[in-house]
């Protein structure tokens, strides 16, 4: 009797096994590991007229890089499960009368989506609506190369940014500004920008230009540049080869160099025959301008018609939650911004441009790579210009640019 | 004078005698021949979780001291396994009664040396499902101090109390960028109590476990092209380049409770031995020391482990039988970073919830016999015969929505030993012993529905087919060893040996592995050489 009671408890106990795994399935179906978010795309004042169905919609999570998208329906709501995170939706579209191509672009403020938030939640894009732009960046070398004579890398020396005519009239490079936006390394996993607008998580409608605002001289057509042109702005305009064999010859006629005898006095002397760019103003103690190898948020402004000495004045902005003044920015309004271009590390880096600007990011595989991001060309409207190389714009570079192996200079 | 020379005759005669008699009188102690294995495997409560179980040890005072050597190379190994591991190490163990107390300890002090190790973000593989790792294969030493002690009293003829407690600590450290130093910590201490009247003995015992492990990667040199890895189950990992904000460290703490139950039946020819374990565990794993819980993990492991023993004329017989069931379930931490309330500009990670992410299911089926031919009355024997299978099965699964991952494997084992004792002089005796393993795997590496194919969470494919390359490789496994024992002192049961074992595992017919795995292995065979001297006493 009592061998027949141990054994009945040996058995009972053997066949516990297994029972947590039932006992938890139930958490691991479908339905308890994703939410829905119905995210509604309304088009801004004055151009209600246009549809907003069947537009994509996208949720990307910086955190994880995870990316859900759908379609809106005709009451322009797009409804879509995903994965649990925090995310921000986008949503574009772009329409042309005429000569113009409008561009809407439009991005939410974070959706949370956690195991304790509700199982449906709801959202709201509001789109913004700019231009395609006659002066764009068509290529941006950030990355460096590694030099084979020593195994290292060769970065923050050889940085160039290809600026190009992407329209059918003559472009003025006078007075026009290039900039760097805060911060200088886009922030990881997720991390909010300190430029966010009060209580929200939308950027403000300024770019914040950071360390040095360099401007083309001239007193307004000196520096013409043609339909289908480019011109090169560098960090140092020398031959790079002599020292890196991979490197680059940025030792050119009519390029220009990022340099400035006092502000950057730290700098490599361009070489003769290199133009210098206006260093109109500057922050922090550093003699040299360096443009993040990890990743740069690239865009080209203008001043408005400003003097350079009252749009610094204008515009002059201590940085959030700085513990110094070494990090002041020049808030540039997003409606003086001609083109941006966010490169990124990883996919969960907080983003550093408006959605109306960039509202993508592209990125190369790192440091050292030799790898550039260049602009796609746009097929249709460059037959339809005669032949004339007309790139793809619509202030998204996730869709705008591709990475390639090499710098086009090269 | 001449009663004087009888007397003389006869004390000398006597003298003699009594001189034979304490010549006859100089025995020879049990403990001459003891091993361990013949002690624990006679008195199978002294090797259970309870430490009350030590009273049933009605073997003389037995203990050992030495050192040993260990030493695998060759290149049939997994991903994160060392290319070559050497270990050194000083080791003592001992069971004695002072008194009516019982008492057992053990310390180990181990220094072991791999090269071309990568993989390995923790001191022992697979010691979490959510480590931080590296694929940079270099140099790591590590160092351990592993001390084991159990008491038990008993009470009366019926009850009995004890306990028992491990505490064991490891550092570890990569050479190579990325070099991960590790200090490992683990603590266990389990009360237990005993129950003895007539053939049954019963015991129950609880324990509390609690295991800390530290790691911090650092880079000293170029961190160009270098990442760093963090891996979430099924070999599912983000990567991420090294910079000022990488993170580069993790703490992993885990808690265990749990318990066991005891219970034997028998006399003394026939007698059965039971234990039923059951471990709960719930690990919480960190980044940035204690600020972020990225993960969580809750498991519930049971284990039975059974001996029947039966003593005939000349051989006492042993079939142990074992079962392991062991479920993992891993959580991944929904961490929001958000500005603090009422503290502005000031920003945290806040915890929303967990998800379900990862389960990891393991069961394990075995038998052993094992057959002592014995020599004399005491637990000397002069042949061991062991025959075993094993059969184990496991089933991982990793799911993020909408994405759904599953893998599953088996491995059978079978395996035979034969140990001889070989009584070479009066006071010496050579060991030796063959073995052998036969082991066949199967399953399905990978079945996928709606996979991943945005986002930073990427599966390594590279080390999944290694991974279940390595695990269900068909495979063997041949040995022999030898040991020579010295005795020096008969009556006090002291003896010196010195051993070498060898090992050779190599794979059969290429593994029997799928034409998609051709070449997955580095390798097709590893050996493995020990090395032990010691004095026992």
């Amino acid at each position: 009797m009592k061998n027949i009671r141990v054994l009945t408890l040996l058995i009972i106990s053997l066949n516990l096994w297994g029972c947590l795994k039932d006992s938890k399935m139930d958490q691991f179906s479908d339905d308890a590991i994703s939410s829905t978010i119905a995210v509604e795309v309304t088009m801004p004042d004055g151009y209600d007229s246009y549809e907003t169905s069947n537009l994509l919609v996208t949720l990307n999570d910086p955190s994880t890089g995870l990316k859900f998208s759908g379609e809106t329906d005709a009451n322009g709501v797009a409804t879509i499960k995903v994965a649990p995170g925090s995310y921000f939706a986008t949503a574009e579209t772009k329409h042309s009368t005429g000569k113009v191509m409008y561009i809407f672009n439009g991005t939410s403020d974070k959706i949370r989506v956690t195991p304790k938030d509700p199982k449906h939640v709801e959202a709201k894009v509001a789109l913004n609506v700019s231009k395609s732009g006659q002066l764009i960046i068509a290529e941006l070398y950030y990355g460096g190369c590694t030099n084979p004579a020593d195994g290292k890398s060769y970065t923050s020396k050889d940085t160039y940014i290809k600026i190009y005519n992407n329209s059918e009239d003559v472009a003025y490079l006078d007075s026009l500004c290039v900039g760097v936006a805060d911060p200088w390394i886009a922030l990881s996993s997720g991390k909010a920008s300190p430029w966010v607008k009060n209580n929200s998580s939308e950027l403000r409608d300024s770019v914040p230009n950071s360390l040095i605002g360099w401007m083309f001289p001239g007193t307004g057509t000196d520096h013409p540049l043609q339909p289908g042109e480019f011109t090169i702005v560098c960090l140092n305009g020398i031959n790079h080869t002599l020292v890196c064999s991979t490197s680059i010859n940025l030792a050119v006629n009519g390029y220009w160099a990022m340099y400035d005898p006092i502000l950057t006095k730290s700098q490599t002397v361009p070489e003769p025959g290199v133009n210098l760019m206006y260093g109109f103003w500057k922050c922090g103690t550093s003699t040299a301008y360096i443009v993040a190898p990890q990743g740069p948020a690239v865009f080209l402004y203008t001043m408005g018609g400003k003097t350079p000495a009252q749009f610094v004045a204008d515009t002059y902005t201590w940085k959030p939650g700085a513990s110094n003044r070494n990090f002041d920015c020049l808030m540039v309004d997003k409606n003086l911004v001609i083109d941006g271009v966010e490169c990124l590390r990883n996919t969960t880096d907080t983003k550093r441009f408006r959605p109306e600007i960039d509202n993508g990011f592209t990125m190369v595989d790192g440091t050292g790579t030799g790898q550039a991001v260049q602009r796609k060309v746009d097929a249709t409207a460059t037959l339809a210009a005669g032949g004339r190389i007309v790139y793809q714009d619509t202030n998204n570079s996730s869709n705008d640019f591709e990475k390639k192996s090499a710098p086009s200079l090269k | 004078m001449k009663n004087k020379i009888t007397y003389l005759i006869i004390t000398i005669v006597a003298i003699g005698i009594q001189s034979g008699s304490l010549l006859a009188q100089k025995k020879s102690s049990d403990k001459c021949v003891y091993t361990f294995e013949r002690l624990e495997k006679r008195a199978p409560w002294i090797v259970s979780e309870n430490g009350a179980g030590l009273v049933f040890n009605n073997a003389l005072n037995y203990s050992t001291v030495g050192a040993y050597y260990g030493l695998q190379d060759g290149d049939y190994r997994n991903y994160n396994e060392a290319g070559k591991y050497q270990t050194f190490g000083l080791q003592t163990k001992s069971y004695v009664k002072s008194k009516k107390v019982y008492f057992y300890g053990s310390f180990i002090y181990d220094y072991g040396v791999k090269s071309n190790q990568a993989w390995l973000g923790t001191i022992y593989p697979e010691s979490t499902l959510n480590p931080i790792l590296d694929s940079i294969p270099g140099k790591v030493l590590r160092e351990d101090y592993i001390l084991s002690a159990k008491v038990g009293y008993p009470i009366n003829d019926t009850w009995s109390v004890g306990g028992a407690f491990d505490y064991h600590t490891a550092t570890g450290a990569k050479r190579s960028d990325g070099r991960n130093a590790n200090t490992f910590s683990h603590f266990k201490a389990s009360p237990g109590i005993t129950f003895h009247k007539g053939i049954v003995t019963s015991g129950l015992n609880f324990n509390y476990q609690h295991d800390v492990e530290d790691v911090v990667y650092s880079y000293i040199g170029e961190t160009t092209g270098k990442y760093i890895k963090y891996m979430e189950g099924l070999f599912f990992m983000t990567s991420s380049g090294i910079s000022s904000t990488t993170t580069l460290d993790r703490k992993y703490n885990t808690d265990i409770f749990g318990g066991a139950l005891q219970l034997e039946i028998g006399g003394k020819k026939l007698r059965l031995f039971n234990q039923m374990k059951v471990d709960y565990n719930k690990e919480n794993d960190f980044e940035d020391g204690l600020i972020k819980r990225y993960a969580t993990v809750d498991g519930l492991k049971y284990q039975y482990d059974g001996l029947i023993s039966y003593r005939s004329k000349k051989i006492d017989h042993t079939l142990a039988l074992n079962f392991v069931s062991n479920e993992q379930f891993s959580y991944n931490v929904s961490n929001i970073y958000e500005e603090i309330e009422n503290e502005p500009g000031w920003w945290a990670f806040f915890e929303y919830g967990k998800t379900l992410r990862y389960i990891q299911t393991m069961q394990q089926y075995g038998a052993e016999y094992k057959g002592f031919l014995r020599r004399g009355h005491g637990l000397g024997c002069s042949f061991v015969g062991t025959l075993g299978v094993n059969y184990i099965t496991v089933e991982k699964d990793f799911k993020i929505y909408p994405a759904s991952y599953h893998q599953d494997y088996t491995n059978t084992e079978v395996y035979a030993k034969l140990d001889k004792n070989i009584r070479a002089t009066k006071n010496g005796f050579v060991d030796v012993n063959i073995s052998g393993n036969y082991t066949i795997g199967d399953g399905t590496m990978l079945e996928s529905t709606n996979p991943i194919v945005t986002g930073s969470l990427r599966l390594n494919e590279e080390i999944l087919k290694r991974d279940f390359a390595y695990r269900t490789a068909d495979r063997a496994n041949v040995g022999f060893g030898v040991k020579y024992s010295h005795i020096f002192n008969h009556e006090k049961g002291l003896t010196a040996y010195l051993g070498a074992n060898y090992a050779h595992q190599f794979l059969v017919n290429d593994g029997g592995l799928d034409v998609t795995l051709d070449g997955v292995l580095p390798g097709t065979y590893r050996n493995m050489v020990s090395v032990q001297i010691g004095l026992n006493f």
